[in-house]
């Protein structure tokens, strides 16, 4: 064997001994002309100076909205912001980063310690809800350029009656519990991937996204605003942030005089008429209704934990990990003939099976233990509505629904003193320049 | 009524209005043109594209495959300028369209709304209804809505997650094709019709196939039935099942075994077996003429299996798909790990013979279809560079393994140590054979012993030295006998004869080549692959008669393999398949 | 507005007043948290190309009409190689810069002579589409000196890539803005 060792150097493997011992295969060539190997050139990324920009731009559009709402109080310049997040935000900026995506960020970088928030990121996040523990929904109402792009084609607006409206909001509160789940489970950011009009916003031909888009878009003509309303789970937060804001949006600039001339001026639905006090033959039935009612909360908590929890393996199954041990089973066990570029680059990986399985158990662990919570939260947002819906709330005047109100300030232009008051002004401004 | 028609003819009549409705159709009719004009091309990009590079594809593939055609390659020039010519106009009529679109959407959204302000209405308040009686009302409406819509969702909920597999999460069960006995037996007369290991059926080096072709030459690619490139190189030897070859290539990034078909040589598949950590990999020694990919792999027909210079095996059935990777550790060799697989039914049996001193050394038997370890046993040996071989010697089954001292069998079925015999010395290399009911095995430069193992199956009968034959024994070759005779070569081509009966040198013949791989013997005829390139045809008697030599020009360290009338040589870069042609 | 002075003292108001404050000062709280474990500097996406199986799907999957995904060639790694398997299909019958033989389906690599027998490939990055195809060929038989990357300047960074979505190697990885390009040097 010594002999061997000796006798191999003479036998002209010297290709063999390169192939085994570099990772390259053929060295890198000496040139015997002057030429000069060149260098790798990439352009870098666009200016990070965008994102300061953005949030910049962001805090001052917020903040324009609110004066605008609360001030100036004029539905035109409202809808001139709008327009203005929409090309900006929007055909801009192409979409990214938004303060709805940008919830996905801030439960990723909560539970993946390998991902932390970009301060644009945590920025667009909190901004639009402090704003709304102020001022309610400036942000929906004039700064989201997904609204802006819907407000556009509110056209014939029917009213969609409040018991409708309730129950369809529950998909935004599934969505969001969804939504929540996937990123901090690392399956990825939900709501972008189905962020209906980010594809007009990039211009790009991604065809199930367009039709989703238009169909809003659609729908949007007759019912004001449908992703808002029934879908977005950032408006979820933005409701509750409002539902306790400081200042709220009011119809009229001093005092409501009850001439009903606003009753249909909202598309949205969120004007609430003056109601009358309840009769007292009906409230111990009601009282024992609302009583049922918030027993029933635990209960329903209970059945969503069930159902979320049943429900952990279908949703663990588009994480990668998870999705990846299926395919190496299916195709280990011969289910699976085609060798799929999953399965190639696991091969190449060089990671032996049994080092999946580990990985799938604990993301599927982490699923059964989010479906577990995220199905007790819908369950508790399912409960409170119920409660909710049954607690009867006396109203003077005609009322901007807190929760529901996007700001947009179409219903002021509807009440006469408003009317009067741009009218006085108006006198005012034309003294001034008399006198002047 | 008449108030009505009387306001909407006024309407009419503004030219403002006019205005606005015809800026209104003007910009519907330029978005609709556009959107279309826009679909149009993204179904063009999108599907006549798609199919056109398809096309230029399979132009491609059939101009590679027929034989010099100027017009075809005149062809595939044009279109593919065509082409691309179209599909970068394409690009750039959607860049410019689309923000086109978007600039005509804008503006008919724009005059919708003018047209829209010549409409607007007064509000209008009719009577209310009775407020207690709708709010009761929209109170019970919305909790049954409510209901409705959480209820639907549990239900989707609840339906979704049934159609879920339970399997999620758990290792796949795996049927082990080879269990029952009745399997078994054929499985060994199976076994005898392939080249399954490391020199074929049982180790031996015999050919059991007829109709061998006994002439080729490379130059004029006479009976050379194909040739294709491996990928990557290794001095392990083909195997062969069925219309599968199998063979090992490493280098330091990669360990692969590579599935060809027997009929075209065909890459069928290309497993990937992980390196062991690089930590453990920088304690490796491995000289070039080990290299990464020495041992040979083993298949049962049913996995095929390969282990290489850092002790990771891999497992794949006979599609590619992995079965199972074990790390036994990296091996402790002076040389470099070489020892091949071998294969018993399922047992796949490794011979992990390591370390300066014995004490690390183990025989390990795998079930094939899992890689869960069967049985080990402790070797009194150090490192060496043998192959074990599975053997049936007094009708039984056994594993026979050589190393510095001892040459040991080990029963096949169970966990069992049959015998052993202090024979051997040094740095062992070739490989033991049996025949004739005696085990030959060779300390390199020295010596060859005969063995006779003990006949009955009791235990602690001893093995028998039946003799020692002094010569200038091999370092690398492992002997061949065919019962009456046993050949040893050496590296630097001494060709040695020994009669089987009292071990007596027949012959010593220089036969002016280097050698690296093992001979073989077709028939009558012994053959001997040089390192070179030439095949010699040496007459299997005791008398030394050349019949004659093949060339084909390339580099020959792994040993030769069979299928039915033909030869598979590993060359240095590429497999050959040698079949007579009619 | 809200808050105009009250005629007497709402139990409601307090209520209303003492939730507001609270909340307020919990979401100036984690506003201050997230803020605080935030960083200035953004993520980008990039492909690990030593992960990066080739498969194809990067041309496929962008948002973009033509993929952000690009190949680049790392002169330093390469052989200069007559016969490039990056850039001629298998088994060229010439080795010479007709289309028929090129495995490019875009022509996006240059071929250009230097000495004998070395020969300087050069991808046209308006041409390239990411397919990946080259790749394949040069790692296969090659030294992998071709390989793909995220061009930052075409990348929009979208919040979810939808090319990583698909990425079946999870060759896709956020990296720092600062370090925009992972690339094969020829010292690893």
């Amino acid at each position: 064997m010594k002999r061997l060792a000796l006798a191999g150097l003479g036998l002209g493997l010297g290709i063999w001994a390169a192939a085994a011992q570099a990772a390259q295969r053929f060295p890198p060539p000496q040139f015997e002309t002057d030429y000069q190997i060149p260098t790798v050139h990439l352009s870098p990324p666009r200016e990070a100076l965008w994102e300061a920009l953005d949030a910049a731009v962001l805090a001052a559009a917020l903040s324009a909205a609110s004066w605008l709402v609360f001030k100036k109080r004029s539905r035109r310049w409202i809808a001139a912001l709008s327009v203005f997040s929409l090309l900006y935000f929007g055909f801009w900026r192409r979409g990214c980063i938004c303060s709805v995506g940008a919830l996905g960020n801030v439960v990723l970088s909560l539970f993946d310690p390998s991902y932390v928030l970009p301060l644009t990121a945590a920025v667009f996040f909190l901004l639009p809800l402090l704003f709304g523990l102020f001022f309610g929904r400036v942000f929906c109402g004039a700064v989201c350029p997904l609204g802006a792009i819907q407000d556009l084609v509110v056209f014939r607006p029917l009213s969609v009656p409040f018991w409708l409206e309730t129950a369809l909001r529950m998909i935004a509160w599934i969505y969001l519990a969804a939504a929540v789940l996937m990123a901090a489970a690392g399956s990825g950011l939900l709501i972008c991937r189905y962020d209906p009009f980010v594809s007009f916003f990039r211009l790009s031909l991604n065809t199930p996204l367009w039709i989703l888009g238009l169909l809003c878009l659609g729908v949007g003509v007759f019912i004001a605003r449908p992703y808002c309303r029934f879908v977005c789970p950032y408006g979820l937060l933005l409701r509750q942030m409002s539902r306790l804001s400081f200042w709220s949006v009011r119809i009229t600039p001093d005092e409501c005089i009850q001439c009903r001339l606003c009753e249909e001026a909202c598309p949205l639905g969120a004007i609430e008429p003056p109601t009358a006090p309840w009769p007292a033959k009906l409230l111990p039935a009601e009282r024992r209704r609302l009583g049922l009612l918030i027993l029933l909360l635990p209960l329903l908590m209970a059945l969503g934990g069930w159902i979320g929890y049943r429900l952990h393996p279908v949703l663990a199954a588009g994480h990668p990990a998870v999705a990846l041990a299926e395919q190496v089973r299916l195709w280990q066990s011969g289910k699976m003939t085609e060798r799929t570029d999953e399965i190639r680059a696991w091969e190449t990986s060089g990671k032996p099976a049994e080092s999946l399985w580990p990985q799938e158990a604990a993301v599927l662990q982490k699923f059964s233990l989010g479906g577990l919570l995220a199905g007790i939260f819908v369950g508790f947002a399912a409960g409170v509505k119920l409660i909710q819906v049954s607690i009867h709330r006396v109203r003077k005047e005609y009322q901007a629904n807190r929760a529901g109100c996007l700001a947009c300030g179409r219903c002021f232009a509807f009440c006469p003193r408003q009317q009067m008051r741009e009218k006085a002004r108006a006198v005012s401004a034309e003294k001034k320049q008399v006198e002047g | 009524m008449k108030d009505l028609s009387e306001s909407k003819y006024l309407l009419w009549q503004n030219p403002r209005y006019q205005a606005a409705v015809g800026s209104l159709i003007v910009s519907a009719v330029f978005t609709a043109v556009a959107g279309l004009l826009l679909a149009v091309q993204v179904y063009h990009l999108k599907v006549t594209d798609e199919r056109r590079s398809s096309k230029l594809e399979s132009l491609r593939a059939a101009y590679r495959t027929a034989g010099p055609d100027e017009a075809l390659a005149e062809e595939i020039r044009q279109l593919d300028t065509l082409y691309r010519r179209d599909h970068l106009a394409r690009l750039q009529f959607l860049r410019r369209g689309s923000g086109l679109f978007v600039f005509f959407g804008a503006v008919l959204i724009g005059t919708i709304g003018w047209v829209r302000s010549f409409h607007k209405t007064v509000p209008h308040p009719q009577p209310g209804r009775e407020q207690t009686a709708l709010q009761i009302q929209t109170a019970r409406r919305a909790r049954l809505a409510v209901s409705v819509v959480l209820a639907a969702a549990a239900g989707g909920a609840l339906f979704w997650s049934l159609r879920v597999q339970p399997a999620a999460g758990e290792e796949p069960v795996r049927s082990n094709p080879l269990s029952d006995t009745q399997t078994a037996v054929a499985w060994w007369e199976q076994m005898k019709q392939n080249w399954p290991v490391f020199r074929g059926p049982q180790g031996c080096g015999i050919c059991p196939f007829d109709n061998i072709p006994m002439e080729w030459d490379g130059a004029s690619g006479k009976n050379i039935r194909w040739k294709v490139p491996v990928n990557l190189a290794g001095h392990s030897s083909p195997i062969v099942w069925g219309n599968r070859i199998f063979i090992t290539g490493a280098d330091t990034n990669r360990q692969e075994l590579y599935c060809f078909s027997t009929e075209d040589g065909t890459l069928l598949w290309t497993g990937s077996v992980p390196l062991a950590p690089a930590s453990q990999r920088q304690e490796m020694t491995v000289i070039e003429d080990t290299g990464y990919a020495a041992p040979t792999a083993a298949a049962n027909g049913v996995f095929a299996a390969a282990i290489f210079a850092d002790g990771q095996v891999g497992c794949f059935d006979f599609e590619g798909r992995l079965q199972w990777v074990r790390s036994l550790g990296v091996p402790i060799s002076a040389y470099g790990y070489a020892s091949s697989l071998t294969v018993y039914e399922n047992r796949l049996i490794v011979q992990m013979d390591q370390d300066y001193e014995p004490g690390k050394s183990k025989l390990i038997v795998l079930d094939m279809a899992t890689g869960k370890t069967l049985w080990e046993k402790a070797r009194p040996v150090p490192n060496s560079w043998t192959s074990p071989t599975v053997v049936e010697l007094n009708g039984r089954r056994q594993i026979l393994t050589s190393g510095s001292p001892w040459v040991i069998a080990y029963d096949a079925e169970a966990e069992a140590e049959l015998w052993r015999l202090d024979c051997l010395s040094g740095d062992v290399a070739p490989t033991q054979v049996a025949a004739a009911g005696l085990v030959f095995a060779v300390e390199p430069y020295t010596h060859l012993a005969a063995i006779r193992p003990p006949q009955s199956s009791e235990a602690n009968q001893p093995a028998q030295l039946v003799w020692k034959a002094e010569g200038s024994m091999p370092d690398i070759c492992s002997p061949i006998s065919n019962g009456l005779l046993v050949w040893t070569l050496e590296t630097d081509g001494n060709l040695e004869c020994y009669d089987v009966q009292d071990g007596s040198r027949l012959y010593s013949e220089d036969l002016n080549a280097m050698f690296q791989a093992s001979p073989v013997l077709v028939g009558d005829t012994l053959l001997l692959l040089s390192t070179k390139g030439k095949m010699m045809r040496i007459k299997a008697d005791r008398v030394f008669e050349k019949l004659g030599e093949n060339e084909l020009a390339d580099t020959f360290t792994a040993s030769p393999a069979f299928g039915p009338g033909r030869i598979y040589l590993r060359g240095a870069k590429h497999l050959y398949c040698i079949q007579a042609q009619p | 507005m809200e808050h105009q002075p009250s005629e007497f003292f709402s139990r409601r108001q307090f209520l209303k007043d003492g939730v507001w404050t609270v909340s307020a000062a919990l979401g100036g709280a984690a506003s201050a948290l997230l803020a605080a474990r935030s960083r200035r500097q953004g993520w980008l996406w990039q492909i690990d190309p030593y992960k990066c199986i080739a498969c194809g799907r990067c041309a496929t999957h962008c948002v973009l009409t033509e993929s952000a995904v690009k190949c680049v060639h790392a002169f330093a790694l390469c052989g200069y190689c007559d016969l490039c398997t990056g850039y001629f299909g298998p088994e060229p019958k010439a080795l010479d810069t007709g289309a028929e033989h090129q495995l490019c389906p875009t022509g996006a690599i240059r071929r250009r002579f230097i000495e004998e027998p070395y020969f300087e490939f050069t991808i046209d990055e308006s041409r390239c589409i990411g397919c990946g195809k080259c790749v394949v060929g040069c790692s296969a038989f090659g030294n992998g000196s071709l390989f793909l990357q995220v061009r930052q300047d075409r990348c929009l960074n979208c919040n979810e890539c939808s090319i990583a979505r698909v990425c079946p190697s999870r060759a896709f990885v956020r990296v720092p803005a600062d370090q925009p390009y992972l690339l094969k040097d020829a010292a690893s």
